[in-house]
């Protein structure tokens, strides 16, 4: 069974028709029609990440460490001095003392510059002085590296004063006036000016300076270091006792360095405290 | 920020929970770094060695405070959004762990840097925490990108 086909629309039915359906179109245009789309920047995703940056370069940019004001020649002067009764290379103290402290530091341990400058001048006057204390320092170079060695120039530097019984001098300037940890601080001429200002001898200075011995002699003494189990300076000994890593309490190593010279000389560990 | 979105398990577990265990494990190490700094020690480095050193070094310290306490102070924060999250879902707490642990992972970055340039010694327990950090920082990341997004209003 067949359908009959549909006359043709007359133009006012199709009229009729488009009025009735348009209402219907605009609702399904409207319905599809999309939100206007965010740019990709105003993203949460992007602005928190670039909050994040920013916050992270802000910290890190804060925590830059400051260049030293003290170079080359405007070295502050340490506020402490030498008799030649007191200093034999790199020992400070009478040999018959009856409490050895031997120190094991590197130039550019930060806190090993805290420990000479906060509490050697106490340990001088009341026990080097004395003739109870006799401190017996151990320069070795592991913080350095890389092209120019810094910790191994500075100790160098400081072996060839101490062959001319200026060690202890050129140790109290390099310490009074340290710059920051391998960033070039320990130039060249910061190193001369050091000497300069130790008292050494400059020719004879300058002439063990080029010379490879005294380095090769800071490296086996690192290297002896390292092998008795000695990786972080600065680290303390007293009378052959533990060796102890880190900044000591100030009053707990007086209070040590008083029992062991009344005991006569038993090692005992020291305790240490925030560096 | 304060809507609610949709969360996919992954492996039947709240990621929530994951990032919050995740945070715990670098709490641990940083309480560990803080307790030991702040009583005057150095950490125990075993046969890694470069704890003591990096400890000691002025670039272990912000602001007369060991860089390990700041950890501390991420990882409780962290922690306290992962939880936060896994018992609301509300989007924005997602959002921001994300961010603070990518703020994290770029100071990371850069104290990985000054260990192995400048300091010329890495500590072992400042490299584990900062590898779970970076992990929390990836699972964020994924997190994020594999949940639906809250549903706009209705205009």
């Amino acid at each position: 069974m067949t359908r009959e086909p549909q006359p043709p629309l007359t133009r006012r039915e199709r009229r009729t028709l488009e009025r009735r359906d348009r209402p219907i179109r605009d609702r399904a245009r409207a319905s599809t029609r999309r939100p206007p789309s965010r740019p990709a920047w105003q993203s949460p995703f992007v602005l928190v990440s670039a909050a994040a940056l920013v916050v992270a370069v802000a910290i890190i940019v804060l925590n830059q460490k400051p260049a030293p004001t003290n170079t080359g020649g405007e070295l502050f002067t340490p506020p402490i001095t030498y008799t030649a009764d007191l200093v034999d290379g790199d020992s400070m103290g009478l040999a018959s003392a009856p409490v050895v402290m031997e120190v094991w530091s590197d130039y550019q341990c930060p806190v090993c510059g805290r420990l000479v400058r906060e509490q050697y001048p106490t340990l001088k006057t009341q026990f080097v002085e004395t003739g109870v204390l006799r401190i017996q320092a151990r320069d070795i170079a592991f913080l350095g590296g890389g092209e120019r060695d810094e910790s191994l120039e500075l100790a160098a530097g400081a072996m060839c004063a101490a062959r001319q019984n200026r060690y202890w001098s050129f140790h109290d300037f390099v310490l009074w006036n340290q710059g920051r940890e391998n960033a070039s601080d320990y130039s060249a001429s910061f190193l001369t000016a050091v000497a300069n200002r130790s008292g050494v001898n400059r020719t004879e200075w300058d002439a063990c300076m080029a010379s490879d011995d005294v380095r090769s002699e800071v490296k086996a003494a690192t290297q002896q270091a390292l092998g008795a189990g000695i990786n972080a300076t600065p680290t303390i000994a007293l009378n052959g006792g533990t060796p102890s890593p880190g900044l000591p309490d100030a009053n707990t190593l007086i209070a040590q360095i008083q029992a062991l010279a009344a005991a006569g000389g038993s090692p005992v560990p020291i305790p240490t405290t925030t560096p | 920020m304060l809507r609610r979105a949709e969360v996919r398990p992954i492996l039947g577990i709240h990621p929530g929970l994951i990032l919050a265990v995740l945070d715990v494990i670098g709490l641990g190490i940083a309480l560990y770094l803080s307790v030991v700094e702040l009583g005057g020690g150095v950490p125990s480095c075993g046969p890694i060695k470069g704890c003591e050193t990096v400890a000691l070094s002025e670039y272990a310290w912000i602001n007369g405070i060991p860089v390990a306490v700041y950890g501390v102070g991420l990882s409780l924060v962290l922690l306290t959004f992962a939880v936060a999250w896994w018992r609301t879902n509300l989007y924005g707490l997602l959002l921001a762990h994300y961010g603070l642990s990518l703020a994290g992972v770029i100071f990371e970055i850069y104290f990985i840097y000054v260990q192995i340039a400048v300091i010329r010694a890495v500590c072992v327990w400042c490299a584990s925490y900062g590898l779970s950090l970076i992990l929390r920082f990836v699972v964020a990341l994924i997190v994020w990108l594999r949940q639906p997004k809250p549903a706009e209003d209705p205009a």
